[in-house]
C-alpha cells in the first residue's frame, strides 16, 4: 500500500503518454501550506498504517524548496519516511541536500537516453511533439545529469521507465537495455518498467510480450531489480506481495491512496487520469478490492492461464475505461507469467510453481487468507 | 449466460465529503425507518406478512411484539454485508442469521414459510402485499435475472435526454439504489411507472412523512436523481448524477449475478 501526497496537480512537462493534466471536477490544484499538507498525510497514514508518504503530482518539485523542507520536517517529526516521485528536471543541489538530510527515496521518471527517451518532454495530446525534438532531448540530458548528481551524493534512487513505441519498439530495445546498464553504472539498480496506455504510442499486448522478453535477456545478468520481472518471480513462487496491478484492484478502493492539494483522500493517481476523484474511505477493503478479481475469474478471465496471478491487471487500463474489465494487457501478463515460469524452471527445476493453478478462484481465496504456497511439493499450507 | 458468485458487498463511492455528509444520514434514516415500516404495513392492512432476519446471538423481536405479529423462522442463512441476491448456507453459528416471516396471523406465517420452501413466489408476493402485475413480472423474469432492475427498465417508457436514450422513472419506484437501502418500495415494479406500485409507495411515503417530513423529502430528492445502471463482468454499478448525465455525485457498487453485460440510463419525472 502506498500513500501519495500531491501538493499540486500541475506539471512542468507534457509527456507523450501522459493525460496532460488531471481533469474533471477538483477545484484546488495547488496547496500553499506544506505543514497542513503534511498533517493531512500523517493523519491518513496513522489511520491506514502507512509508514511512508510519497510526494507526487503533478510535479511535486513545483513546490518551492522551503515548502518541501517544511513538509519533510513535519512528516519526519511524526516518524514517517519520505519518498518523492519526480521528473527530476527541477532538481538543484539544494534539493539533493534536502533529500540527503531527510533520507528521501527519490523515484525518477525517465524513459531512456536522449536518443530514445524523448517521450519525456513536451507533447500535444494528439501525439505530436510541441517543439523541436531537441527540446525533449535537452530535458532528458538534464534529467540524466541530475540522476548522476543524486547518485554521486548517495541519494536512494529508483526509476520508472514507461515502455512505448518511442523507446521500446523492437529496434530500440537494445538501446533501452544500454540505458539500464548506464543507470546501473551510476548506481541506480532498481526500477519499474510500466507499459504506456491510452496513448498513440502504446505498445500492443503482443509487442509488450516481445519487448519484456527481449529486454529481460539483455539485462538479466546486470544484477538489477526491475518490475514486472520481480513480480513474475514473486507471483510464481506464491508471494502475495506484488505490484498493485497484479494484486487485484477495485478501482474505487485502490491499493494506492492519494491526498489531493485540498486534503481530500482519493484513489490512485491512475484513476484520476480518467477524470475521477472519488472520495476514498478508510475501511477494510479486501472484499471491495478483490470483488473485481472474483468477478473476472468467473467471466472474462475464466479461460486464462494465469488470471489468478495477474488478477486482470490495472483496471484503469481496461480497453473501454470500465474498471470491471480486465486490463488491455492481460493477455501479455498471462503469457509472460507462463514464459517466466519456464525461465525459473530452467534455474530451479525442483520448484513447484503456481502458474496454471487449476482452480483460480480457490488460489486467490487461499493466498489472500494467509495460506502459504508449498514451493517444493505444491499445494497450500493454511493457518 | 452463466451465473457467478461473489462475496456479498455494497460500497458507495462519493464525489466528495460534502456529498457524503448529505447522503449518509439519509441512508441511515431510510434504512432504519423502512425496516420498521415493512412491519407496520401489516398493521395498516397493506400486507399480511414481512420477511426479516434474526441474529441468533442477539435476537431482536421488538418490532414483532410492537405490532402484535406472529412469526416463524423459516431457514438458517449466511450473514451478508450490504446486499445479497440470494441466500447461502452458513457454516457456523457466528455467520448465521435466521430468516423469518412476521405475519398478521399464525396461519399466514405458516403459509409464508411453506411458500418460501416451495419457491412459490406467487403466494409469497400476495402475502407481502405486492401488486398483481408486479408479481406476474417477477414470475416471468426471476431465474433468468436475479436482479430485476434491468427487466423493469426494459418495460419502462424512454425519452431522449442529455444526448442519450433514458428510461423515465417515478422516484418513489426507484429500486436502482436499494443496494444501500435508498428506496421506498420493497419490491421490483414491473415498470418504473407501475400505477399499482405507486399506490403501494403512497402508503410508505405517508408513513415516512409521519416520522420525518424533511428527511422523506430528502430521500425522494435523492431517488429522483438521474442515474446510469450497468452490470459488467458480474459487478453492478449505479452512477448517480446531479443532472442528466453530468456532475457525478456518487456511485453504488455491488455484486451482480451473471456474466451478462447490460446498461441503461434513467431520469426521474
Amino acid at each position: 500500500m502506498t500513500l501519495l501526497v500531491m501538493p499540486t496537480l500541475n506539471c512542468n512537462l507534457r509527456c507523450a503518454y501522459c493525460s496532460w493534466r488531471y481533469k474533471g471536477y477538483e477545484p484546488v490544484e495547488y496547496q500553499e501550506d506544506p505543514e497542513k499538507m503534511a498533517l493531512w498525510a500523517v493523519k491518513v497514514a496513522q489511520e491506514t498504517g502507512h509508514r511512508e508518504v510519497v510526494l507526487h503530482g503533478g510535479e511535486p518539485l513545483l513546490w518551492p524548496i522551503q515548502k518541501l523542507e517544511k513538509f519533510m520536517e513535519t512528516a519526519t517529526r511524526f516518524g514517517y519516511r519520505i519518498g518523492v516521485q519526480t521528473n527530476a528536471t527541477l532538481i538543484t543541489n539544494k534539493h539533493i541536500e534536502l533529500f540527503k538530510r531527510y533520507n528521501v527515496g527519490v523515484g525518477v521518471s525517465i524513459d531512456g537516453d536522449p536518443e530514445i527517451g524523448t517521450s519525456r518532454g513536451f507533447w500535444r495530446p494528439d501525439g505530436e511533439s510541441l517543439f523541436d525534438h531537441d527540446v525533449n532531448k535537452y530535458v532528458v540530458r538534464r534529467v540524466m545529469t541530475n540522476l548522476e548528481k543524486m547518485a554521486k551524493a548517495g541519494v536512494q534512487i529508483g526509476v520508472i521507465i514507461v515502455l512505448s513505441k518511442i523507446n521500446a519498439s523492437p529496434e530500440k530495445v537494445e538501446k533501452l537495455a544500454g540505458f539500464i546498464k548506464w543507470l546501473k553504472s551510476i548506481g541506480v539498480a532498481n526500477g519499474r518498467l510500466n507499459p504506456a496506455f491510452n496513448s498513440p504510442y502504446e505498445l500492443s499486448w503482443k509487442e509488450l510480450v516481445d519487448t519484456y522478453k527481449e529486454l529481460y535477456y539483455k539485462i538479466r545478468d546486470l544484477g538489477v531489480f526491475y518490475t514486472p520481472y520481480a513480480d513474475f518471480a514473486k507471483g510464481l513462487m506464491g508471494n502475495r506481495d506484488v505490484t498493485c496491478w497484479y494484486a487485484g484492484c477495485g478501482f474505487w478502493d485502490t491499493h494506492v491512496w492519494t491526498v489531493l492539494p485540498n486534503g481530500k483522500l482519493t484513489a490512485c493517481d491512475r484513476v484520476m487520469w480518467l477524470g475521477m476523484y472519488p472520495l476514498r474511505e478508510v475501511r477494510n477493503t479486501l472484499t471491495a478490492i478483490q470483488a473485481r478479481t472474483y468477478a473476472l475469474l468467473q467471466t472474462e478471465l475464466r479461460n486464462s492461464l494465469n488470471g489468478h496471478l495477474h488478477r486482470g491487471g490495472c483496471p484503469v487500463e481496461s480497453p473501454d475505461g470500465d474498471w470491471r474489465r480486465a486490463s488491455r494487457f492481460w493477455r501479455a501478463w498471462d503469457e509472460l507469467f507462463e514464459w517466466y515460469a519456464e525461465e525459473l524452471k530452467a534455474v530451479a527445476p525442483h520448484l513447484v510453481l503456481t502458474n496454471r493453478y487449476p482452480d483460480k478462484l480457490e488460489y486467490v481465496q487461499k493466498i489472500d487468507s494467509g495460506c502459504m504456497w508449498d514451493l517444493y511439493n505444491g499445494g497450500f499450507r493454511c493457518p | 449466460m452463466t451465473y457467478i458468485k461473489l462475496p456479498s458487498f455494497t460500497h458507495v463511492a462519493y464525489r466528495d465529503e460534502e456529498v457524503k455528509k448529505q447522503l449518509e444520514p439519509i441512508i441511515k434514516w431510510a434504512d432504519s425507518r423502512l425496516h420498521e415500516i415493512e412491519f407496520r404495513l401489516i398493521k395498516e392492512g397493506v400486507r399480511h406478512c414481512n420477511y426479516f432476519y434474526i441474529d441468533p446471538l442477539r435476537p431482536d423481536l421488538s418490532l414483532v411484539y410492537k405490532y402484535g405479529l406472529k412469526y416463524k423462522v423459516i431457514a438458517s442463512v449466511k450473514k451478508f454485508e450490504g446486499f445479497a441476491h440470494t441466500h447461502e448456507q452458513p457454516q457456523s453459528l457466528e455467520e448465521t442469521w435466521f430468516f423469518a416471516a412476521a405475519c398478521d396471523t399464525e396461519e399466514n406465517a405458516e403459509k409464508m414459510a411453506k411458500a418460501y420452501v416451495e419457491a412459490d413466489h406467487e403466494t409469497q408476493g400476495r402475502l407481502l402485499g405486492y401488486p398483481e402485475d408486479d408479481i406476474k413480472f417477477f414470475l416471468t423474469w426471476w431465474g433468468r435475472h436475479l436482479d430485476l432492475v434491468y427487466p423493469a427498465a426494459l418495460n419502462s417508457e424512454s425519452i431522449e435526454i442529455g444526448g442519450r436514450r433514458a428510461v423515465k422513472f417515478d422516484p418513489r419506484l426507484n429500486v436502482a439504489l436499494r443496494y444501500t437501502g435508498l428506496r421506498v418500495i420493497p419490491f421490483f415494479p414491473h415498470s418504473f411507472n407501475c400505477p399499482d406500485a405507486a399506490k403501494f409507495a403512497d402508503v410508505v411515503v405517508k408513513l415516512l412523512k409521519e416520522d420525518d417530513g424533511e428527511m422523506t423529502d430528502k430521500l425522494l430528492e435523492i431517488l429522483s436523481k438521474p442515474y446510469r445502471f450497468s452490470q459488467v463482468n458480474g459487478i453492478i454499478q449505479v452512477d448517480v448524477f446531479e443532472k442528466p448525465f453530468e456532475r457525478w455525485l456518487f456511485t453504488i457498487i455491488t455484486g451482480g449475478y451473471s456474466d451478462e453485460d447490460y446498461e441503461f440510463y434513467a431520469v426521474g419525472q
